[in-house]
């Protein structure tokens, strides 16, 4: 099962940490966008690495594939800059870098795991809105804190006595 | 295709088979494509020959739709020209910014994966810029919380 | 294969303290690396942490002593700029007497640096010391020593974790502090209820449970709302109002008059949202209250203050896990600034510069007579320069230019003066203006203690060498110290730092047993009070006795007043200012910094729709503001976060202080930047303008 980020809007705040340390981890570009929802939410969004990723059938020369973990790999010396696969991301999380002129995506901090670390927008997010882990995992906290917050948002129990 | 040394080669591209995208003006080492856009509509700019060292095929060989073919020249020109060839960019739906060719919208089309066509409505993004593919996702992701946090508004 | 080093630092940007890395390799910092194990931040930064790195090896640091020439700068070596500097310190005072220096210390510094750089400033003999903190949290000095007999953060911030309601009044922590939202966070998830009080609805209003959008100024009123509801209710703690508390009646008496009907026509908030936010408050079993500028700046910051106290101390809510208050410091140092003394009043560890005992004991250690009348305090500092009084500024790492009230004024002072010594990292605004300017080490360049909002006191690990000849501040003050006839006895190149905070050991009881090695090697520091070298810290203040003569703690019930500057026909909008996520107060730093800049480039101005109807503004349109004391131009913000009738702006860009009144709360003297009456027209708009 792969281990991916998955965000929480009830515990982002809007506060950029994971767009700049993603951006300091990836030579000035960054991979994650925090989205702003009518000045009351915030969501950081990144490659979801989804399963028969739209992007990985856009892309002609195999630069964009997936992998036996199940996540989307990226190879920059394949990539032919056409920008498909910007336009195929469903999420709008593909990057393009004009310099290079080739696309950035999440790739889990590689560089990083290969050094034993953790992606760096989930140890930064000053919230824990961040978290990388499993889908199950994921799901379990965030039911966990749905369900405590519907509970919260119900109308107070007359007092006893 | 075809290569020889000290090479003259014509470019021809197929503008019907041309979808539009980046792919030869980023990978052309001699800078021979351009494209700029303006006004809704994106035009392609290519010179007609190549005068590249190397034995190149890059364009050729980039090109999606394998519109680019390379021939030798069977005499040379002095100085290339330039020929153009114009497509329609689609408008963002949400925020009205043209992002992409109508052309590389239509293949993207024929070519998404099941789970995300459930439906024509589920299908929408297509037609949103990256920036407002974003803000949706945001949307939808922070609706569920909206109820708990924001209990007076609907 | 090149040796990576890891070097822990304190970040140097918050209050919070956060730890982090820095990799070195080959003398140059090349990254850096986030802290697990420290137990504040847990590895966790926010953007301007994450940023730190642009700033160490910015191209602008200044790496040579400058000295202004023709109305440019010229180069010159070290020994001279320190004779110059030294030589017009001892003209000035020898000429017109030591009150005619003044000195303004450094929240950015280290505990060592600032202590004896107001060491130097008494021995010279003026009390003419002071820094920003006069800015900020001058007024939780103050308030809170009224009430508690120490006025700091009572409880850790992890603490946060384990109250049942959290009360957030006059802070934006979402943005300044994010590690504190990840404790408030915690405290939601177990169960607690948060309650958000802000004239703006910030990301910080966002975690709210309660939402109190009350008026700017209006925070006694509220409250003493609060504490109405809370004693009809019969939510108040009986048995700690009596065991651990004096002067309980004169605060219900005055309590009595704020009734929600009443509260509700002062602070703008509903009577039934009142009583809910009390009733919350009062029935928690651990309740806390996390307040900032919102509190404090104003005209009636130390007012302020006291009514936070006051509400903990009618529940109990002090000296207990959970239980406290939490008042958020802005810079790095700004608490151990205060602790050493850098405050015109107060001795290194808060004794009065007017207590005759507190005079003897340091007299005797410092081998010097001391001055008893306190001193002139940043805003009161800049006056007396306009006046010509005060005839020379030394300023360690502060640019008032940007951080006072009334910016136009702060410049005709520092231009009336006939020396100015600037030492920073960077030529900003004020060192522009300055007659001499030393480069000086970034706080990863340099060793020495830093002490946290938290009265975490954490040592910050030299990771790499300063860029060019600058030196660190420690190294500056005792050089110029040194001309002026007095030997600090610094060892002359490494060790300086742990030889005066030796020093400080002797003198600040609190600080007694935080001596280098044992401070050196915790992560996370050594809370104080730490009297002695076996002690372990103090994590939380008031849990037995409070530090006042009787041990008891004191209500101060105070009564609403307006503030300063009331809106008039001409100036018809409250102008509040603060801050945002990516940008560190008066920018120096954050303002040099790529990544954060491209988040928020320029100055801006948030105005209601329905004020920007009015005024026929529209999003993005430049605006000119101006207040009676200058203008500014700004960008529009059209938003429903600030309340009809308010508009809000950052303070990290110039400008924005050309604006904000220098109306003084009259014990803690801190301007009330956080109401001012303004006009806000189109650019291109006739106004009140010269003729063209």
């Amino acid at each position: 099962m792969a281990r991916l980020i998955y965000a929480d809007p009830s515990h982002c705040i809007d506060c950029r940490a994971c767009e700049v340390a993603c951006q300091r981890e990836h030579e000035g570009l960054p991979n994650v966008w925090v989205v702003r929802v009518e000045d009351r939410f915030a969501v950081p969004l990144s490659c979801r690495h989804c399963e028969r990723a739209p992007c990985v059938v856009a892309c002609y020369t195999g630069a964009l594939s997936e992998t036996e973990e199940g996540t989307i790999s990226f190879d920059a010396a394949k990539c032919t800059g056409c920008g498909l696969c910007l336009f195929a991301c469903p999420f709008g999380v593909m990057g393009f870098d004009w310099v290079s002129k080739v696309v950035h995506q999440c790739d889990l901090c590689a560089v990083r795991q290969a050094e034993g670390k953790l992606p760096a927008c989930a140890v930064t997010c000053p919230t824990n809105a961040l978290a990388y882990g499993e889908y199950e995992a994921f799901t379990q906290g965030a039911k966990r804190r749905a369900a405590l917050a519907m509970v919260r948002a119900l109308p107070p129990r007359p007092a006893a006595g | 295709m075809m290569t020889g040394n000290l090479n003259q080669l014509v470019v021809d591209v197929d503008t019907d088979k041309c979808i539009g995208c980046w792919a030869c003006t980023h990978v052309c080492p001699a800078d021979l494509f351009t494209f700029a856009d303006q006004d809704g509509r994106r035009t392609l700019r290519f010179a007609n020959t190549c005068h590249y060292e190397e034995d190149c095929t890059r364009c050729a060989d980039a090109c999606p739709e394998e519109a680019i073919t390379l021939t030798t020249a069977t005499e040379t020109a002095s100085e290339a020209a330039y020929l153009t060839a114009t497509f329609d960019l689609l408008d963002c739906q949400q925020c009205g910014t043209p992002f992409t060719t109508t052309r590389i919208v239509d293949r993207l089309l024929g070519a998404i994966p099941p789970q995300f066509q459930t439906d024509a409505e589920a299908l929408s993004w297509v037609r949103l810029c990256p920036s407002c593919r974003q803000l949706t996702e945001g949307e939808r992701m922070a609706r569920e919380w909206v109820m708990v946090r924001w209990p007076g508004e609907a | 294969m090149t040796h990576r080093s890891l070097v822990p630092t304190i970040c140097p940007y918050c209050g919070v303290g956060c730890g982090l890395y820095i990799a070195v390799e080959d003398g140059r910092a090349v990254g850096l690396e986030y802290m697990p194990n420290h137990p504040v931040n847990e590895g966790a930064l926010c953007s301007k942490g994450n940023a730190v790195l642009e700033i160490l090896n910015h191209p602008e640091r200044l790496r040579h002593p400058v000295k202004k020439m023709n109305g440019g700068w010229q180069r010159i070596s070290w020994s001279e700029a320190l004779d110059l500097v030294s030589q017009k310190i001892g003209e000035i005072r020898q000429v017109h007497g030591p009150n005619a220096l003044g000195f303004l210390a450094s929240a950015k510094c280290t505990n060592e640096e600032n202590y004896i750089f107001q060491k130097l400033a008494r021995l010279l003999g003026t009390n003419n010391v002071d820094h920003c903190a006069r800015l900020c949290h001058a007024p939780t000095v103050v308030g809170l020593a009224r009430a508690f007999g120490s006025g700091a953060m009572t409880n850790p911030i992890p603490d946060l974790a384990n109250a049942n309601c959290i009360l957030v009044i006059g802070s934006n922590l979402a943005e300044n502090h994010a590690p504190v939202a990840r404790w408030v966070l915690r405290a939601k998830e177990k169960g607690a209820k948060v309650i958000v009080a802000d004239p703006r609805l910030t990301p910080t209003a966002w975690l709210a449970d309660i939402l109190l959008p009350l008026r700017s100024g209006s925070d006694v009123a509220l409250l003493n709302g609060l504490m109405h509801v809370i004693i009809e209710e019969g939510l108040t703690d009986q048995a700690f109002i009596a065991q651990r508390t004096d002067g309980y009646e004169k605060l219900v008496k005055v309590a009595r008059d704020y009734t929600p009907d009443h509260v509700a026509g002062v602070a703008g908030v509903s009577p039934a949202l009142i009583v809910e936010a009390a009733r919350a408050y009062g029935r928690a079993n651990s309740a806390a209250i996390v307040y900032c500028m919102g509190i404090t700046q104003h005209t009636s910051g130390s007012d302020n203050v006291s009514a936070c106290a006051n509400l903990a101390l009618i529940c109990g809510q002090v000296g207990r896990p959970g239980a406290g208050l939490w008042p958020l410091r802005g810079q790095n140092n700004v608490q151990g600034a205060c602790d050493m003394g850098a405050l015109a009043e107060f001795y290194p560890g808060y004794r009065r510069v007017d207590d005759p005992q507190a005079m003897e004991a340091f007299g005797r250690a410092w081998e010097s007579d001391l001055k008893s009348t306190p001193g002139l305090t940043v805003v009161e500092m800049m006056n007396a320069a306009a006046a010509g009084e005060v005839k020379a500024l030394v300023i360690m790492g502060e640019n008032p230019l940007l951080s006072d009230p009334n910016a136009n004024h702060v410049r005709q002072a520092l231009e009336a003066l006939d020396f100015l010594a600037v030492q920073d990292i960077f030529l900003t605004e004020t060192a522009q203006l300055a007659d001499v300017v030393l480069p000086v080490a970034a706080w990863a360049e340099k060793e020495g203690t830093f002490t946290s909002t938290g009265r975490r006191v954490q040592w910050s690990h030299r990771a790499v060498a300063p860029p060019g000849e600058a030196r660190d501040d420690l190294w500056i003050i005792g050089q110029i110290a040194q001309r002026l006839g007095f030997d600090f006895a610094l060892p002359a190149e490494d060790g300086s730092a742990a030889t005066v905070l030796s020093e400080i050991n002797q003198l600040v009881p609190s600080y007694g047993g935080i001596t280098p090695q044992h401070v050196a090697e915790t992560v996370g520091g050594l809370f104080w009070p730490c009297p002695t070298a076996d002690h372990p810290g103090t994590p939380t203040l008031h849990t037995a006795t409070f530090p006042t003569l009787d041990g008891r703690a004191r209500f101060a019930p105070v009564r609403y007043a307006p503030p300063a500057e009331e809106t008039t026909p001409d100036y018809p909008l409250v102008l509040t200012t603060g801050r945002v996520a990516v940008h560190h107060n008066a920018g120096s730093m954050t303002r040099r910094s790529p990544s954060l800049m491209d988040r928020a480039p320029t100055l801006f101005i948030e105005i209601n729709p329905s004020d920007a109807a009015q005024l026929g503004i529209a999003e993005g349109d430049p605006v000119t503001i101006a207040t009676l004391r200058g203008d500014a131009t700004a960008k529009a913000r059209v938003t429903d976060k600030v309340r009809a009738g308010t508009a809000f702006m950052p303070f990290h860009f110039p400008g924005t202080n050309q604006l904000t009144v220098d109306a003084l709360d009259v014990e803690a003297k801190i301007p009330e930047f956080k109401v001012a009456a303004c006009q806000v027209r189109p650019e291109s708009a006739a106004g009140m303008s010269e003729e063209g």
